[in-house]
């Protein structure tokens, strides 16, 4: 694990909702929004995963002319491993999507 | 309205995460139209900012910000605010009960330290003191501000009027006693504001580039 500690339940439902769709980028009011997290939440817990080389971030277009480029995120290869190796954590857990 | 709020609020914690956050800074105002789109824009503005405070202790510019503002609001302010509690009651830092300058402009009072040889200088010292006064109330804004070069004028001015009160307070047989405090207080902000700049010198500069403009 990257930082040598149990990931956190909200960490665990993060890996959960980005491996879902491993390939895909995903925007933070949509991950908040799917995990149940608050912003005060997922953010910070966004930019440890990413200092931590567990999640990478893309500008990525905006879908509606005029509007800022959003900051899109999906799991490197590092972060898909540790996925993997703390799915069944997960289960055990009961960790899927919290309701929005 | 809220959206305006919000985007305030969003704004707010963008500066409390940095200068080496500002990537981060700018997902949060991009998705913040994303809130507003869904109604719930002050929400996701209030969660940004109480994270965006909870980790200020964790990185150097953050824990920079918070000395910052307690050495402002919590040192400098009340060193300020002890000047004018000590210039209403008397002057100058004359204790309760004596006269001092109410009395003084009234022309009925009765000081105990000002005498028909020494009043004349009460205006000059009095104008000093209020300079002072303007000094120390400007000081937090040019240290929050990080504006070094103003926050050093402000600091020779301060100590400036300190020194020309100490001397004159001698040199009009006045107690001096009652420099002290002002004098010690200036001395523990100079300290505390040299011991700043130091930090403020070995924080790690921006990002040079920033993904998008």
């Amino acid at each position: 694990m990257a930082s040598g500690r149990r990931p956190s339940k909200q960490m665990l439902t993060l890996l959960g909702i980005l491996s879902a769709q491993a390939q895909q980028w995903r925007h933070g009011y949509d991950l908040m929004k799917e995990t149940g997290l608050l912003s005060g939440t997922l953010y910070p817990l966004l930019m440890r995963m990413t200092d931590q080389g567990l999640v990478e971030a893309e500008w990525r277009e905006p879908a509606q002319p005029g509007r800022p480029a959003r900051h899109a995120y999906r799991l490197t290869a590092k972060g898909l491993a540790l996925a993997l190796a703390t799915e069944e954590e997960r289960s055990l857990l009961g960790l899927t999507a919290f309701p929005a | 309205m809220t959206a305006a709020v919000a985007r305030a609020v969003v704004a707010l914690a963008g500066s409390c995460l940095g200068d080496r956050r500002r990537e981060w800074a700018l997902a949060m105002q991009a998705e913040l139209e994303a809130a507003i789109d869904d109604g719930r824009p002050l929400a996701f503005a209030a969660g940004c900012l109480t994270g965006a405070l909870r980790g200020m202790p964790a990185h150097a510019e953050g824990r920079f910000a918070l000395a910052s503002h307690a050495v402002a609001l919590g040192l400098i302010v009340p060193i300020g605010a002890l000047l004018v509690s000590g210039t209403l009651p008397g002057f100058p830092f004359l204790p309760s009960g004596h006269a001092g300058m109410a009395g003084w402009l009234g022309g009925g009072g009765h000081p105990a330290l000002l005498n028909a040889a020494n009043q004349g200088a009460v205006p000059a010292l009095a104008l000093l003191v209020l300079a002072l006064v303007a000094g120390h109330l400007l000081m937090p804004w040019f240290l929050l501000d990080r504006d070094w070069a103003r926050v050093a004028v402000l600091a020779r001015l301060n100590a400036a009027a300190t020194a020309t009160l100490f001397l004159f307070t001698g040199i009009l047989v006045l107690d001096e006693t009652y420099m002290l405090l002002p004098a010690a207080g200036l001395a523990i902000e100079l300290c505390a504001i040299a011991i700043l700049f130091r930090w403020h010198g070995h924080l790690p500069g921006p990002p040079s580039e920033i993904p998008i403009s």
